[in-house]
């Protein structure tokens, strides 16, 4: 089949597979399953996206319009998700080049402290940060990070860095396996006995075939990079996207604040895969 | 090597054996406090000094009240811990197992006669990949498990409890089948299936003989690492105070609110405590460290999995120049 049709279709059906599960609220009449007011939620979410200005949600007995306030949020949480996506996945490229270089021993140890790292949960970096912050602003009395956002201001390093934290561990686990994998090819023993130097042959080939794979678990990260944001925005106070599908019991927002985080990530994944396609010739599934 | 053999080796494994026996000692622990003890737990609701006189009230650090510490009340952390973990960790395997099992099912079924619709629903299913786990079960149980203060309670404990054993298992369901499908669907293609269809084996002959030997190790696999998302969904939704078997809202005064636990399992405590991370950061810590300790024994559970089972069955080049060195 043909890449940009497969791109589109699957793009269609998550679309619609989105506007599905946000309606599932409205599936469940306290504990009593309810099809008929499922099947009109779903309705109703369709006919609110062909008119999303006239959504509304009420916060304080006072409704407001949906649109154009919730850009604010999105772009927030964007900013958010998008750079520490970058900076983790620079992390932990580098990281896992540096790795596949040092002795095996070194590489030992790397192991057990990313599996012990792989192990933490999320709300515990979260705990840790606070608490150092709170630290640091005792003893130092320099505002150095902001622990919590009120009103307009926007706090961005705390939380960056702590949605770096363990996305760079795991991403960093599986590219160490991926590239390992890679090396383990018979091709690169080729490579190395035509004398060529072990840095040519991990930049141009193995680096070039380990993307695929690096790129096939970067769908799992975002998924664990949303789960992350969900809570560090309710962590830290931030007046971003997620608290706000979170704290609104709607699912007609659900499902406008789902698919604006789906289409920009979407975007993103279906470029890389249109690369990928056009450079190695495979097949790759987003 | 057959299955028993297979099982001898997990036991001999190092990695396998310290994550399982942790997991069982706690388990024990959890069970002999209620069964001997009667699930009481230790108070210490003010120290006195020497002369009798009271010095200090609750909640006592680690060091004032060895060792881990007491919260508000005055309540032992550590016997909380340890009266808490037969039903958080119950809960999870519960609801691993239930997951596992169900979406074998489907994925089996699909597997065999909807094969054609694979890439449509794997398309309908992606959304979920969108999606925090967190999110999406908060809003299916919200109305249902959390009480807040002064209002009546509309379901039993136990009602609350199967809806959430419910929602907790349908969340992972789709994409769960789908992936146990493309499993199933590998190993279909593979060599020993199409010999077997050639020599005239059945259907149900074949998946009875060769496909289930084969998937039981890696279930087994999915098995113990849907535990540990269990067990991170059950932390996410501690975080947001909605609380297994129900949460009770109580106010304490004017600016405080307490969330009640109805059952008394971990992930209560993860909520409460992170409301005083800047006073009383044990309270958070120490049952934060207690999943994190219980996610890694189970992540050596699996590893020591893998290491057994599935030894022989990659065959990629590192593995054929480990042989190769071994011979």
């Amino acid at each position: 089949m043909n890449l940009y049709y497969r791109i589109l279709l699957k793009f269609l059906l998550t679309f619609i597979g989105i506007i599905l599960i946000s309606a599932l609220p409205a599936l469940f009449d306290g504990m009593k399953l309810d099809i008929s007011s499922y099947l009109s939620e779903v309705g109703s979410i369709g006919s609110s996206l062909v008119h999303p200005e006239s959504i509304t949600y009420g916060h304080f007995q006072t409704t407001y319009f949906l649109f154009p306030g919730i850009w604010a949020r999105w772009r927030y949480s964007m900013i958010l998700l998008f750079v520490s996506f970058i900076i983790t996945f620079l992390l932990a490229l580098g990281l896992t080049l540096i790795t596949i270089m040092v002795t095996k021993k070194i590489r030992k140890t790397i192991r057990i402290i990313l599996f012990i790292g792989a192990s933490i949960p999320d709300i515990f970096v979260i705990g840790l940060s606070i608490i150092t912050a709170i630290f640091i602003h005792k003893h130092t009395n320099i505002p150095f990070f902001s622990i919590a956002s009120f009103g307009d201001n926007q706090i961005f390093m705390l939380p960056i860095i702590v949605l770096t934290i363990l996305p760079t561990i795991f991403f960093y686990r599986t590219m160490i396996y991926d590239f390992e994998e890679e090396i383990s090819r018979q091709y690169v023993d080729v490579a190395k006995s035509k004398g060529l130097s072990t840095y040519s042959i991990l930049f141009s080939h193995v680096l070039r075939n380990a993307v695929i794979h690096i790129f096939l678990h970067s769908k799992s990260i975002i998924w664990f990079m949303l789960s992350n944001l969900l809570m560090i925005e309710y962590a830290f106070n931030i007046d971003g996207l997620m608290r706000f599908m979170l704290t609104n019991d709607s699912s007609q927002i659900l499902a406008i604040g789902l698919l604006s985080l789906f289409i920009p990530i979407y975007i993103m994944q279906a470029s890389v895969q249109i690369v990928i396609e056009k450079i190695t010739g495979k097949q790759v599934e987003v | 090597m057959n299955t028993k053999a297979m099982i001898n080796n997990l036991f001999k494994h190092p990695l396998f054996l310290s994550g399982f026996i942790f997991i069982f000692l706690l388990l024990a622990a959890s069970f002999v406090h209620t069964v001997f003890f009667q699930g009481k737990i230790p108070v210490t609701e003010f120290l006195r000094n020497n002369e009798g006189n009271i010095t200090s009230f609750a909640p006592f650090n680690p060091l004032e009240v060895p060792p881990l510490g007491t919260d508000e009340v005055g309540r032992h952390i550590i016997v909380l811990l340890i009266q808490g973990a037969k039903y958080t960790i119950g809960i999870s395997i519960l609801v691993a197992g239930l997951r596992v099992i169900i979406s074998t099912i489907i994925g089996l079924f699909f597997e065999n006669y909807f094969s054609k619709f694979n890439q449509y629903l794997s398309g309908l299913v992606n959304g979920f990949y969108y999606i925090p786990a967190a999110l999406i079960c908060y809003i299916l149980l919200y109305d249902v498990i959390f009480t807040p203060h002064g209002e009546v309670d509309g379901y039993s404990i136990f009602q609350k409890m199967i809806f959430q054993f419910f929602v907790l298992t349908i969340v992972a369901i789709p994409t769960m089948s789908l992936l146990i499908g493309n499993q199933l669907n590998q190993i279909y293609k593979s060599e020993f299936i199409t010999s077997a269809k050639t020599l005239g084996g059945s259907r149900l002959h074949i998946l009875h003989k060769h496909v289930l030997p084969f998937m039981v190790p890696l279930l087994l696999i999915q098995f113990i690492q849907e535990i540990i998302k269990v067990l991170i969904l059950l932390i996410h939704l501690g975080f947001f105070h909605l609380l297994f078997g129900g949460t009770m809202e109580q106010q304490l005064d004017d600016t405080q609110n307490a969330y009640i636990s109805v059952s008394s399992e971990w992930s209560g405590m993860v909520g409460n405590g992170f409301n005083h991370l800047g006073g009383w950061s044990w309270m958070f810590l120490s049952v934060v460290i207690a999943f994190t300790l219980v996610i890694l024994a189970l992540n050596l559970v699996t590893k020591g999995i893998e290491d057994v089972f599935l030894e022989d069955r990659y065959t990629t080049g590192k593995n054929i120049k480990k042989h190769k060195r071994k011979n």
